[in-house]
């Protein structure tokens, strides 16, 4: 069900009213009811197994939480990931073992990755999400981040602890919240806990923001996108069609996705729920790293907390910190789509990331810049960001490099 | 009625004495704004008072409810003056426009609704009641003022249109009307739909005199029966592939369904190109993705075409049942293309594009120094060689893709047209066309194994579902002089090609006259 349907404006105004009627302490069952009616109503096989996965992991993170097994951990984390692996990237494993063995000639390799080669696999919907939520909830109670004085969902019972029928519902409830299931923002079980009585107030201010959010994607995204798909036909653009493609595929992509969260925001408000913010005005940025701050924060953070910190943070050599830049963006593009362009996206920012911090090190950011020095840098970044979106949209990324050397090139 | 209202809209001498008392300068005030800006022992005797249930105070709150002087006084020197909030300015906080929404219209709006008006007590007590009303008047200004728009409710999912739905329409309104006629529909892409032609140099306006010229021929002599009207439909449109034509032809076949026409006889001219075999036009393999809802549920060739997979599961049958009740019963949605249309002039997107395209373009122009001059003024059937193009322009549309590569994707398709049309030769015969290409553009390129084979695989492969096939990509007499560019005709080509095709059309229309004529 897509967040614009007149499938999903039923369910919304059928169950806005069911929930403002019922008592508070109802209400989380209800969600989770209406959650799983959501996922169910779609692939009825992915919604067991989006539950088995997540009361595998909430019972796992229970027994974490007592023991702090770092065996238990990894194998919990593990799991989590190879369901996301074999969904989303088995076919691309699969399709480099056979290139390689095609290549050095190995044709035992090339048999056996044909035997392995799954057909027709539906991606389960919004797994990349929710395996990133698990894998946040695993850390931070393997880290002690989330202790049993957190309030849980309902408001009501401390965290992690001993698993109880409560708990479950819980965390199935955070796991399953349908309208950050799709397309995020990738949301924090700490501050998911904190559930409110939606007032009248945050009614309108939630449904303002649905309509916002809309208005963001049928009116104006779904408009650009035709300008937009002269990117997968390089060839057949001229260089000024190619340009205007990249500048509407930017306008494209913020609105489409930030639509989609405000959607999210706007509804999970008037459900009583405070989602973080996602997005927060990216195009204005006048670096790269504060582009990353202000672009699908919910991932930036993720990606940050769980990656880039992991592997040591900013407080490395300096070549070392570019390696683990280029690293964690690389993951980042991987996340976006399993195929190389989106990993070539990923090392694209990973590198001006990179080069930013580099360039900071030696030349020091003045602490006032003149407006016009920053309308400079943030033309710069704007474009960095937008020849990031030209392989990034680019159907492979042959056709993502004909296009960039066509946009340069004099032909007509 | 409420007594204290009763109360309050009576005039009370009290308060108008409160009141006086307030508006003139107190030396009473001054004197506790004095004390309280220093720390004085009178304003914690003052505010013990506030706090303390005073009968004088409940005295003046009940017969006066919100404004009691005394209270007053004393709160505003304890309180900062509070500013005069519009109501929604709680919720515009919220917005992400919030602050944009407080300078601009929404003051301007504010004041405007200030005149009393019914509105403004809808507008402050309810805001998404407010909405609703306005959505119900423009209901009913659209069930006044406009027909009902039978494209929308057929194909609710797309109420913009899609493919040349509006042909559609017209020839299942056509033949609903039971006229004898014979009707032939060009299917394919813009080399049938003659988008590159002006009016009366389209295929066609060409197509229907030569075939009812070969009809007359064909007509025995003395007969007495004219031959029937030849009505020519075009359900074709720019860039349209293999996958494209598959699930129109489908499309068509559901359309007619409902529309049975024994009087008159039907024949589909399906187009393939030779360029849309090309490793450059391969993508994408479907211009068209508001029809892969007629291509079979299947998900590997919906994958093949770059189409998300076919929805399944509940919502799948949800979302087709709320568009089509809606649609059909709720003005605003069926009325979609009809405003469009008026106001746009054509789908909002492709006119917003276009806009804005034209825009740029005009606006690269001035930045260049030249003045945006209209393409009308120049003749548009000039052939290719007066338009500036050349052999490279368009060499590698002829780069075409090894058959047996998985990326012969249009060639894959184009199996599964050939099997579709054998299949459905007994209700709509059809006539597969390869369409004519310029010969001197082509040049070596004929010669090319790749392109030889490609041009006998489709032979072979129409000839085995016993499909007719016409292929004119290396008919001679299609001149160079004859085409716009590589393959869009001129008048006079099209003139040839309209001849072209009565001539293979004609067993078609006849086969099945002939057959009427021995039923009757």
């Amino acid at each position: 069900m897509q967040l614009t349907s007149l499938t999903f404006l039923a369910f919304v105004l059928l169950l806005l009213p069911v929930h403002g009627l019922l008592p508070s302490r109802g209400r989380p069952l209800l969600l989770l009811l209406a959650s799983l009616l959501f996922y169910a109503g779609a692939v009825p096989l992915h919604a067991l197994l989006i539950v088995a996965m997540a009361l595998t992991m909430y019972v796992g993170g229970c027994a974490l939480h007592r023991q702090q097994s770092r065996a238990l951990y990894v194998a919990l984390i593990l799991l989590c990931v190879g369901v996301l692996g074999y969904f989303k990237y088995w076919r691309l494993v699969c399709s480099m073992l056979d290139f390689t063995a095609t290549g050095l000639g190995w044709q035992a390799l090339h048999a056996a990755t044909q035997h392995l080669q799954v057909e027709d696999v539906r991606i389960p919907l919004g797994i990349s999400f929710f395996t990133f939520e698990f894998v946040h909830y695993l850390t931070d109670i393997r880290l002690q981040r989330l202790t049993s004085d957190l309030p849980n969902p309902a408001g009501t019972a401390p965290g992690p602890g001993r698993p109880s029928l409560r708990g479950a519902r819980d965390f199935l409830l955070f796991t399953l919240f349908f309208p950050t299931l799709l397309a995020g923002p990738i949301k924090r079980f700490q501050s998911f806990g904190r559930s409110f009585t939606p007032t009248g107030e945050d009614l309108a201010a939630g449904l303002a923001r649905v309509l916002l959010g809309l208005g963001k994607k049928v009116l104006l995204a779904d408009s650009l996108a035709s300008m937009a798909l002269r990117l997968a036909q390089p060839d057949q653009t001229t260089p000024h069609g190619l340009w205007l493609a990249m500048y509407a595929y930017a306008g494209q992509i913020y609105l489409d996705f930030s639509g989609y969260s405000d959607v999210a925001i706007g509804l999970s408000r008037c459900l009583g729920y405070r989602i973080p913010e996602n997005f927060n005005w990216p195009y204005s940025a006048t670096s790269l790293p504060e582009f990353w701050r202000r672009w699908h924060i919910s991932l930036s953070s993720w990606i940050r907390d769980y990656l880039f910190i992991p592997l040591g943070g900013s407080r490395q050599s300096p070549a070392r910190v570019a390696f683990n830049l280029l690293l964690v963006m690389a993951a980042c593009g991987l996340w976006h789509g399993a195929a190389g362009h989106f990993v070539v996206w990923g090392l694209w920012h990973g590198l001006g990331l990179g080069a930013c911090r580099l360039w900071r090190r030696f030349r020091p950011a003045p602490t006032a810049p003149s407006r016009l020095l920053r309308v400079w840098y943030g033309l710069l970044t704007f474009h960095f960001v937008c020849f990031g979106w030209v392989l990034f949209a680019a159907p492979s990324l042959q056709a993502a490099l004909q296009a960039i050397a066509r946009m340069f090139s004099r032909a007509h | 009625m409420n007594p204290h209202s009763a109360q309050l809209r009576a005039p009370s001498p009290q308060l108008n004495a409160l009141s006086a008392q307030l508006r003139a300068p107190s030396p009473q005030l001054n004197l506790h704004s004095a004390q309280l800006r220093a720390p004085s022992p009178q304003l914690n005797v003052l505010s013990a008072q506030l706090r303390a249930p005073s009968p004088q105070l409940n005295l003046h709150s009940a017969q006066l409810r919100p404004p009691s002087p005394q209270l007053n006084l004393h709160s505003a020197q304890l309180r900062p003056p509070a500013p005069q909030l519009n109501p929604h300015s709680a919720q515009l906080q919220d917005w992400p426009l919030g602050s944009l929404a407080r300078k601009r219209w929404w003051v301007w709006y504010s004041r405007r609704m200030r005149c009393g008006s019914l509105l403004r007590a809808v507008r402050l007590k309810r805001p998404l009641g407010f909405a609703l009303l306005w959505l119900l008047v423009l209901e009913v200004t659209l069930r006044l003022t406009l027909p009902a728009d039978p494209r929308t409710v057929r194909d609710p999912a797309h109420p913009y249109g899609c493919f040349a739905d509006q042909t559609l329409t017209e020839l299942v309104a056509a033949r609903a009307d039971g006229t004898a006629a014979v009707d032939v529909v060009l299917m394919g892409d813009s080399v049938l739909a003659s988008v590159e032609n002006p009016a009366g140099s389209k295929l066609a306006e060409l197509l229907p005199p030569a075939l009812t010229e070969r009809l007359l021929a064909q007509s025995a002599p003395g007969a007495k029966a004219l031959p029937p009207q030849v009505r020519v439909w075009t359900v074709a449109a720019g860039g349209a592939h293999a996958a494209d034509v598959l699930a129109a032809l489908t499309r068509l076949q559901h359309s007619l369904a409902s529309a049975q026409s024994p009087r008159s006889r039907l024949v589909v001219v399906a187009s393939s190109n030779v360029i849309f075999f090309s490793k450059r036009h391969r993508v994408p393999a479907m211009t068209y993705p508001c029809l892969a809802g007629w291509l079979p549920p299947d998900p590997s060739l919906h994958r093949q075409l770059g189409l998300p997979p076919p929805s399944t599961g509940l919502w799948s049958t949800t979302e087709p049942f709320l568009q089509k009740h809606l649609t059909r019963h709720v003005y605003l949605l069926q009325q979609r293309r009809h405003l469009a249309e008026r106001w746009l002039g054509g789908p909002p997107r492709e006119a917003l594009r276009e806009g804005f395209v034209s825009g740029v373009r005009g606006l690269l122009q001035r930045l260049k120094g030249q003045r945006p001059q209209p393409s009308t003024a120049e003749d548009p059937d000039r052939p290719w060689s007066a338009r500036g193009y050349t052999q490279a322009q368009f060499a590698a549309s002829y780069d075409v893709v090894p058959l047996d590569s998985p990326e012969a994707t249009n060639f894959q398709l184009t199996q599964r047209l050939a099997q579709q049309a054998g299949q459905l030769k007994g209700q709509i015969p059809t006539l597969v066309l390869i369409s004519p290409q310029n010969q001197a553009m082509l040049g070596a390129l004929l010669q090319t194994p790749s392109y030889q084979q490609l041009t006998s695989a489709l032979q072979s492969t129409f000839a085995a579902h016993s499909v007719p096939l016409l292929q004119l990509d290396r008919d001679p007499a299609f001149l160079s002089s004859m085409f716009l560019d590589q393959d869009h005709l001129t008048r006079a080509g099209n003139q040839l090609l309209a001849a072209r095709l009565a001539e293979a059309l004609l067993p078609l229309v006849l086969a099945p006259l002939s057959e009427r004529d021995a039923a009757d």
